[in-house]
């Protein structure tokens, strides 16, 4: 489904999109900035989110908590940090969108004078909180950062989570604030998307009376990807967590969203996992009964995506007989082309999701945030219907190829994860790592 | 274009008028209620089906049973395997999921909505004729099982569950929707079929939808898939509300989980039903005390404090008389003083620091000129129309909402929380590390803490 849209860049290099929508009384602000956790350097990893969080302690020409005024006239709000981005949004009234532009205007031109260093470590005490409650505290939680320490290499910008490292967030200062907020935060490394009960002239009007007087500043230099060499060999990873099941974690490096084989290996994930009738959840969950949940998915980035295939064993049963059904399916998918059939079903929940994703105008992943995803990943905001026509146009043959190319078995990390005293349930020869 | 006034706020303009959509009512044979609004958004439908039977119907020697058996709607129908079903939804786009609280059970399906009469006859074949094959339950059963067991190491779905134990007891509210381990065990296929033919089958149904129809149609479309499907049944009026609960015995229980970062609590007494005339006031009560970002419990745990990533109060909604209850976890160094502070805002905001007319201000305002969002998707539109069969409410509850909201004054807000905030019947729940925490717990007023295992 085509999301009709204007787009506009005022002389600062900000890129201003409206989407008309006047069936509910109601207008989503949503603002990308195009810097996220690869923009990282080790020793300061975590710093892009830590940084979203002051976003909301006030600005100059509003120096108190942003929560209030946005709450006040009924609207929401929240921002999130991801390797790729950050975003911030609101959805309001439409009485209410004024106000909502001025304050995401003052953040952006006027961050740094309200900014304290008690404000600072406050924010720095609910960041490690939000890791302690995300993370440290869950079961299975900390396998992300194995993962991705094991997937790219320790200068590469996803070698650790957007979440960071404590003794990072406890080494950051304002000196960091303020370099970060110079580099990354101007009007040329943004994308505004306004989308709801608002005519687009008044919309462009509005942005311009609110954004222009904010200078660009020079672009941002780019992430630093070192090339990363061929994978020379499965690596076996073991941990050893609170949990009360052995968990199986196989993760690939894959291309980057919107490249060849993205939407292929999406496709492959739905025919692997999507429900009761695809192959892994039938063969681990319904038939052999050696498994309690099984997943995956292509988790798609903008520098490398990661593949994953999770499952649980089931009590009295070991990693490695998962693992042995899980390389059985994906011989076969490497080796014969799925069924047309099968394929179609695929495609046609694929499809059914971009239907799904233009219900509502605002907050993640509603119609503003897909606007500014487009627009600033793929350098077109109208780049939505290319997106859906890749999975329209994955056929069998190619699917089967991508698996071959993708997921192989001496690509992969697999980290098994096990209770204390239960190593023995872990694939064979994993090596053990205490991530924190 | 002159700049932006930065020497103030904007203030907010007029909001537009806001018009729900009206749904149209119909009566299958049989008595199943149909209601529809017309809401043309994306080509969706949204089909929600109430059965009025949650996990309050639990057999007391069974909690788990409903949900296990509502879980079952997902694993086919008479005429259609887990598998052909499964295949059967991906072809019309179709999202399927079962939510069972305690007074009801809601079975979920969007399809495209040109798929509208194939949607509507697989949502009722698989409630009304599901397959309940035996070698399917005992699969449900178990995987129920091992998720129960994986959930004594997750802190949250401990502290819910023994929060909900020590307010409730043997009360049918007393246990959360999945059960116990030992009652999972105990059930057979032929406890399965009859509780569907007992609890969900006899129970009068109610079909809400929204989305991208005509609702002449829709209704004709409903009959159609229900004769194909309906089988007569003899329908007993909808349950009525579990009894008020004891008052709990036990009021600061602690759940070990040594060498924890963080402290899980939860802290609360047994809140008003649904149908409460304070029903209106209590949502402005918690708007104030717990229900958003501004609030007092998260700007004084998080934003001044910094103990916490969030912290937040709520009252549960139910039939009979479900939970108040506050929310948080907290870095393990700060639980005494963050459950000290937490039990503060409940006694202050009944007592020495009501609401000031500016708190109430920012919550109505939160509330009514924050409604249209709230009733923006399809989705959305349909759960409004549950929540009144569930109920009973009057048809224009949600339209009236606003102006029920408005008309909430501050004397209504002091008396609300006066019947309804019990400092003295506070209960807290605590999953933490023990030599950290323990000992601290029998300074805060709760009497001696008690101590649970994780299972």
């Amino acid at each position: 489904m085509q999301i009709a849209y204007e787009k506009q860049t005022l002389d600062n290099g900000l890129d201003v999109i409206v989407h008309e929508d006047h069936g509910c009384p109601i207008v989503a602000v949503n603002l990308w900035y195009h810097v996220g956790s690869k923009n990282e350097r080790p020793g300061r990893t975590g710093f892009a989110h830590l940084f979203e969080h002051l976003m909301f302690e006030g600005s100059a020409h509003f120096d108190r908590g942003y929560f209030h005024p946005l709450q006040e006239v009924g609207g929401t709000l929240n921002g999130s940090t991801s390797t790729d981005r950050t975003n911030y949004w609101e959805v309001v009234p439409t009485g209410a969108f004024e106000r909502a532009l001025w304050m995401e205007s003052d953040r952006m031109g006027y961050l740094l004078p309200a900014l304290t260093q008690e404000k600072f470590e406050t924010q720095r005490e609910v960041v490690l909180n939000e890791r302690r409650q995300n993370y440290e505290n869950r079961p299975y939680g900390l396998v992300p950062m194995a993962l991705m320490a094991a997937l790219h290499p320790p200068d590469h910008p996803y070698h650790w989570l957007t979440i960071g490292e404590p003794d990072d967030l406890r080494a950051a200062g304002l000196a960091d604030v303020k370099a970060f907020f110079a580099t990354y935060y101007h009007p040329g490394n943004a994308s505004l998307a306004i989308a709801g009960d608002v005519r687009a002239a008044d919309a462009f009007g509005e942005a311009c009376r609110h954004f222009e007087e904010i200078p660009c500043g020079p672009p941002p230099p780019p992430p630093a990807v070192p090339a990363e060499a061929d994978s020379d060999g499965e690596r076996r990873l073991l941990l050893v967590d609170r949990v009360e099941l052995p968990r199986l974690y196989l993760a690939w490096r894959t291309p980057p969203l919107f490249a060849a084989d993205d939407a292929e290996l999406d496709l492959l994930a739905e025919l692997l996992t999507g429900g009761k009738a695809s192959r892994l959840y039938r063969r681990l969950v319904r038939e052999q009964r050696i498994a309690t949940d099984v997943s995956a998915a292509q988790g798609s980035r903008e520098l490398a995506s990661s593949f994953f295939i999770a499952a649980t064993a089931a009590p009295g049963h070991d990693l490695a007989e998962l693992e042995a059904v899980i390389a059985d399916e994906l011989d076969a998918l490497r080796t014969d082309p799925p069924g047309d059939d099968e394929v179609e079903r695929a495609r046609t929940t694929a499809d059914a999701d971009f239907v799904y994703r233009t219900q509502t105008v605002g907050g993640f992943g509603g119609r503003s945030d897909q606007l500014n995803l487009y627009n600033v990943l793929a350098g077109d905001p109208g780049y939505g219907p290319s997106d859906r026509a890749r999975y329209a146009a994955a056929l069998p043959q190619a699917l089967r190829r991508a698996a071959d190319l993708h997921l192989r078995a001496e690509q992969r990390v697999a980290v098994s994860v096990v209770p204390a005293g239960e190593t023995a349930a872990a694939l064979p020869d994993s090596v053990l790592v205490s991530p924190r | 274009m002159p700049r932006a006034d930065r020497t103030r706020l904007p203030l907010p303009g007029a909001d537009p008028e806001f018009t729900l959509p009206v749904f149209e009512r119909a009566d299958l044979a049989g008595g199943t209620a149909v209601r529809v609004a017309e809401h043309r958004r994306a080509p969706l439908l949204t089909l929600h089906l109430l059965l009025p039977t949650g996990y309050a119907a639990d057999p007391p020697d069974k909690p788990g049973l409903a949900s296990l058996t509502a879980a079952l709607f997902e694993e086919g129908s008479a005429g259609l395997s887990a598998v052909e079903l499964d295949a059967a939804l991906k072809r019309i786009g179709g999202h399927l999921s079962t939510a069972v609280s305690s007074d009801a059970t809601v079975v979920a399906l969007t399809v495209l909505s040109q798929h509208a009469a194939a949607g509507l006859r697989l949502l009722f074949e698989i409630t009304m004729q599901p397959r309940l094959d035996a070698e399917d339950v005992a699969r449900e059963r178990d995987l129920r099982v091992n998720r129960i067991r994986q959930q004594r190491q997750s802190p949250g779905a401990i502290a819910d569950r023994v929060y909900l134990e020590t307010l409730y007891g043997e009360h049918p509210y007393g246990h959360l929707s999945i059960g116990t381990e030992s009652a999972l065990r105990s059930i057979e296929p032929a406890h399965v079929a009859a509780f569907h033919r007992r609890g969900y089958t006899a129970a009068p149904w109610t079909l809400v939808a929204a989305g991208d129809v005509a609702p002449a149609d829709f209704i004709t479309e409903a009959e159609r898939a229900w004769t194909a499907v309906a089988t007569p049944v003899d329908r007993s009026p909808a349950a009525t509300a579990a009894p008020d609960p004891p008052p709990a015995g036990e009021r600061m229980v602690f759940v070990a989980r040594d060498g924890a970062v963080q402290s899980e609590i939860r802290l609360g007494h047994v809140g008003p039903p649904r149908r409460s005339p304070d029903y209106h006031a209590l949502m402005v009560l918690n708007m104030v005390l717990g229900g958003q970002f501004v609030s007092r419990v998260n700007q004084n745990l998080r934003e001044a404090k910094g103990y916490t990533y969030g912290a937040s109060t709520a009252f549960d909604w139910r039939v009979g008389r479900g939970p108040f209850r506050v929310q948080t976890s907290v870095q393990t160094t700060a639980t005494v003083d963050a459950i000290r502070e937490a039990v503060r805002e409940v006694v202050d905001i009944r007592g020495s620091r009501p609401p000031s007319d500016q708190e109430l201000a920012v919550a109505q305002a939160a509330l009514t000129r924050g409604f249209p969002r709230t009733l923006e998707t399809s989705a959305q539109i349909v759960r409004a129309g549950v929540q009144i069969a569930l109920h009973g409410l009057p048809a224009d509850a949600y339209a009236q909402f606003p102006n029920r909201i408005a008309a909430v004054g501050a004397a209504d807000v002091r008396r609300a929380a006066e019947r309804h905030l019990h400092p003295g019947a506070l209960v807290a729940v605590v999953v933490g590390s023990r030599p950290e925490v323990f000992d601290g717990l029998a300074g805060l007023g709760f009497g001696a803490p008690v101590e649970r295992g994780a299972d």
